[in-house]
């Protein structure tokens, strides 16, 4: 052996390769310390999990108004008077979260996603009940931005005064449903949901390919990360979930029009059926089950909303409730 | 005793220290990039959408400009695009939807999107097609398979299935979803046939519901592996009668799935009748007080369903049965 043509002793041969011996077990222990046996689950999130608390309001459960209008802010603001008031829901300081569905990057006049001018007015009352900070959000099928600028909820919700949330990869934490079989070590889009007193969802109501009806329970999928599609396999499953992963303060399902057939993305004007109908309430799957009777179908024939009633998430039998109704014309 | 290699000089201490750092911020980069995990990015194969818009991608039309470069989608991201309605085009047997959005020209809020999806074959085509249809007259000079509603344009050609989408029904945007739509199809390879598929045109004609022929493409009427099954509405009585029809191998295999029906129709709580001599090997049964009638006709199979008399759904199946007897299968 030589290096740089001198020949090495055997001390220092010695010296050299005990070195060298050293920093190959270096790296290694390094290695050991930092693998991963496991590994990154498929479906997980990033770091920490989180657990999310109920946002319902203490003595306001059970309330549903039914507004029969074609317009729809006449319709929200009768329908919340039906309720108590915003201010019942909503107190002075709190921040409030609105989870609107703004799914795909279409213009507001096919209803396949939340109606800007509802939303806009949504923040409004919200700031005049006494909101300190309104939150709109949602974790969209499309490029999120797009989706909040084409359906006109992004301008709408600013221009109302509310701070309008787009997902980003360090907005997401683990979660996981405790007893669900779906949810599990999943990405929720939990960053705008952190530290908000009260939770909001407002959604249309529409057909859907796969679920049949889409309101206010499947809305929460848009809380959702990862590859979330692979639910689609057992639709009825997730939304049942959805359902009991979430207990907002309130729910509104815009039925005003509604997307009746090619849901959840329509296309043509020609899917939107006049329907005349806003649903409010704090039992979601009691307005679900309102809503999914303006699509032709009953509460028996959609599978998610017995499924959630058998998980204790509501009811279908909303007439127990004694519904508010109230007929604008 | 040989001497000892010289020290290292300032200019490779300082080049090692270098290398160090650097190899110490790869790792901190490694670190902080898997502390971030997002399975949504991540994993064997990305399920981004592509930036090809594939045959839109050198597509002018007057009057408007691109607003975007456009996209693609495969079976593995159609739903990041499309959601829920992804399941009707893969059971069709989907390859790759191309989108791009494009604006009238000096007024980027008046805008239209094309998604045109390349399906494995005519047919696929036409079930995506024929199963959204909506009412629309057809533009002429677009073939059989098209039709525009007050905002859209829709169309089938060869294995290329088009929907042209504008956000509002705006007179300058409706001139150019056509304009769009006859460029496309100009443009698009003619190697394989446009026509409508040959069963569409053994539904009896007196009373068929015009543009209702529908290609249904898995799983229809809830059975699974009821497959490429084409119905046919007679919207007279209520309620409106549907007679079907699908092709098979041969006379055996047609036989097989018309038992295969009946005993699916008998397991759901259906109650077999004597069945009319008149067509042979016919099975007939009442569900829920709504009568259905299948029975195979050479490589056949076919059937009535939804007449609440028995004499009304006889009426329509001795029709068809003529029909498919002046065929040669």
């Amino acid at each position: 052996m030589s290096g740089q043509g001198k020949d090495l002793d055997r001390r220092e041969f010695i010296g050299r390769a005990a070195k060298a011996g050293l920093g190959v077990a270096a790296v290694g222990a390094l290695a050991w310390w930092g693998y991963d046996g496991k590994g990154p689950d498929a479906t997980s999130g990033a770091a920490p999990s989180v657990k999310l608390p109920s946002y319902a309001v203490r003595g306001r459960e059970r309330r549903l108004a039914i507004v029969k209008s074609s317009h729809r802010v006449p319709a929200l603001r009768a329908g919340l008077e039906a309720l108590g008031g915003l201010g019942a829901f909503v107190g002075a300081g709190q921040r409030v979260l609105i989870k609107v569905n703004a799914a795909f990057a279409s213009p507001p006049a096919l209803c396949a996603t939340s109606n800007p001018e509802l939303v806009a007015e949504l923040v409004r009352l919200c700031k005049k009940a006494g909101a300190r900070e309104v939150i709109v959000t949602d974790n969209p099928i499309n490029d999120p931005a797009s989706c909040f600028e084409l359906s006109g909820i992004g301008p709408a919700a600013r221009a109302a005064g509310a701070r309008v949330m787009l997902p980003h990869p360090a907005a997401f934490a683990s979660y996981s449903l405790p007893g669900g079989r779906l949810i599990q070590n999943w990405p929720l889009l939990w960053g705008p949901l952190e530290g908000v007193d009260r939770v909001i969802g407002l959604a249309p109501v529409k057909d859907h390919h796969r679920s049949q009806a889409s309101a206010t329970m499947k809305n929460w999928y848009g809380l959702l990360g990862g590859r979330r599609n692979v639910f689609h396999q057992d639709i009825n499953g997730i939304i049942s979930e959805l359902g009991r992963m979430v207990t907002p303060s309130l729910v509104i399902a815009d039925g005003v029009v509604s997307l009746a057939r090619n849901g959840p993305t329509g296309g043509s004007l020609e899917d939107l059926k006049p329907t005349g109908t806003m649903i409010l309430g704090t039992d979601q799957v009691a307005v679900d089950s309102v809503a999914v009777g303006l699509l032709g179908l009953s509460p028996s024939q959609v599978a998610w909303l017995g499924l959630a009633q058998k998980a204790g998430v509501g009811t279908t039998d909303y007439q127990a409730l004694k519904p508010r109704l109230v007929e604008l014309g | 005793m040989a001497p000892r290699a010289a020290a290292p000089s300032r200019a490779q201490r300082l080049t090692g220290l270098a290398v160090l750092i650097a190899l110490a911020l790869v790792a901190l980069g490694v670190l902080y990039t898997q502390g971030r995990y997002d399975p949504a990015s991540w994993g064997w194969g990305s399920a981004a959408p592509g930036g090809d818009a594939g045959p839109l991608a050198a597509l002018a039309v007057p009057g408007l400009e691109p607003r975007e470069a456009g996209a693609s989608f495969d079976p593995a991201t159609l739903s990041d695009k499309i959601d829920g309605k992804a399941e009707l085009y893969l059971a069709a047997g989907f390859q790759r939807l191309y989108t791009r959005r494009y604006a009238l020209k000096g007024n980027p809020a008046a805008w239209l999107e094309l998604m045109l999806y390349r399906m494995k074959d005519p047919r696929a085509a036409f079930s995506v097609f024929s199963n959204q249809r909506r009412p629309g007259p057809t533009p002429p000079g677009l073939g059989p398979n098209a039709y525009a509603t007050s905002n859209a344009l829709y169309l089938a050609d060869g294995p290329w299935y088009l929907e042209a989408v504008a956000s509002a029904p705006d007179a300058g945007l409706i001139k150019g979803l056509d304009a769009a739509a006859r460029a496309i199809v100009a443009a698009l390879p003619k190697d394989q046939a446009a026509a409508v598929p040959g069963e569409a045109a053994l539904f009896p004609p007196q009373g068929l519901k015009p543009g209702s022929v529908v290609l249904l493409a898995k799983d229809a009427f809830g059975m699974a592996g009821l497959n490429q099954i084409f119905i046919a509405s007679y919207p007279q009585g209520a309620p409106e009668r549907i007679a079907w029809l699908a092709r098979r191998a041969g006379p055996e295999a047609a036989e097989q799935e018309a038992a295969a029906y009946a005993r699916f129709l008998e397991t759901n709580g259906g109650r077999m009748a004597p069945a009319p001599r008149a067509i042979r090997g016919a099975r007939l049964t009442e569900l829920l007080g709504v009568w259905e009638l299948v029975w195979p006709q050479g490589s056949y199979v076919a059937g009535v369903r939804g007449a609440e008399s028995q004499e009304a759904t006889l009426e329509l199946a001795m029709r068809l049965h003529k029909r498919l007897s002046e065929v040669k299968p």
